[in-house]
């Protein structure tokens, strides 16, 4: 390509490159997905091991208290079915992330923010015991957590 | 076998929130059959995707500790009446599920 550096980075950047490529079919858009946020992280989701878990996931980022809220029942009757809600309202978040340290396979979920998004997902989990559940909130320079201790009467794993 | 995707959104104070309902196993892959004895293979969603307007503003990466039958909240703050929200998800084998509406 012969363009100027300068007229080629605004191209990039302001995605008309890519709206040509995908009109051209040259890229699908499971694949323009992928450009944008990291592909399913398989690792993360295979780690028993929680601080290689938060390393995988953070890097070498600082781990702080605070930062967003959990809402997670004291005591779960049913371990299939527990509600979760992490919010927060720090800015420039870009992920939140769901840990609970008790289960199998510890990562629950892993969601990717736009500034368009509120720091805020709710969703229903299993849980095999009693465990700590865990929030996190990324920022570019450090991650918030909360923990809250959720007691389970009737495992989950199970399905 | 369909995987019926359900939606909507209800919006308050300039904030949208979006719920999901999507009627998926979320199998392990860590159970038994009480019928057959065999494990029961792993079936779960993978990731899913809330644009608006196409353009994807919460990417949500799952793992198999999502509950059965998954119900899923998100808040968007610059959706606008008329706005076109959908909702994309994929699981690990490949099955794929679609819901769209407009923003009331």
């Amino acid at each position: 390509m012969n363009l100027p550096r300068r007229t080629f980075l605004k191209q990039a950047f302001s995605g008309t490159a890519l709206a040509v490529a995908a009109g051209a079919g040259l890229l699908r858009p499971t694949r323009a997905l992928a450009t944008t946020w990291p592909s399913w992280p398989n690792a993360a989701f295979h780690q028993k091991h929680l601080p290689v878990l938060l390393r995988e996931l953070f890097g070498h980022r600082p781990i702080v208290t605070g930062g967003l809220h959990l809402h997670a029942p004291l005591e779960a009757e049913n371990g299939a079915v527990v509600p979760i809600v992490m919010e927060s309202h720090v800015p420039h978040a870009q992920m939140l992330v769901l840990v609970v340290d008790k289960n199998p396979f510890p990562l629950v979920t892993v969601v990717h923010l736009t500034p368009d998004a509120v720091g805020f997902f709710n969703v229903r989990i299993k849980m095999g015991k009693s465990s700590a559940v865990r929030a996190y909130v990324a920022t570019p320079e450090k991650v918030y957590t909360v923990t809250r201790q959720v007691k389970v009467t009737i495992g989950g794993c199970g399905g | 076998m369909h995987i019926a995707t359900k939606m909507k959104t209800r919006t308050s104070h300039g904030i949208t929130e979006v719920l999901v309902l999507i009627n998926h196993p979320m199998d392990t892959g860590l159970v038994r059959s009480k019928v057959t004895h065999k494990i029961i293979p792993a079936h779960f969603i993978k990731t899913l995707t809330v644009a608006v307007n196409h353009k994807p503003v919460v990417v949500t990466d799952m793992g198999i500790a999502v509950s059965k039958d998954p119900l899923i909240a998100v808040k968007l703050t610059h959706a606008h009446s008329g706005d076109l929200v959908t909702v994309d998800w994929i699981d690990n084998e490949g099955m794929t599920g679609h819901a769209q509406t407009h923003v009331s």
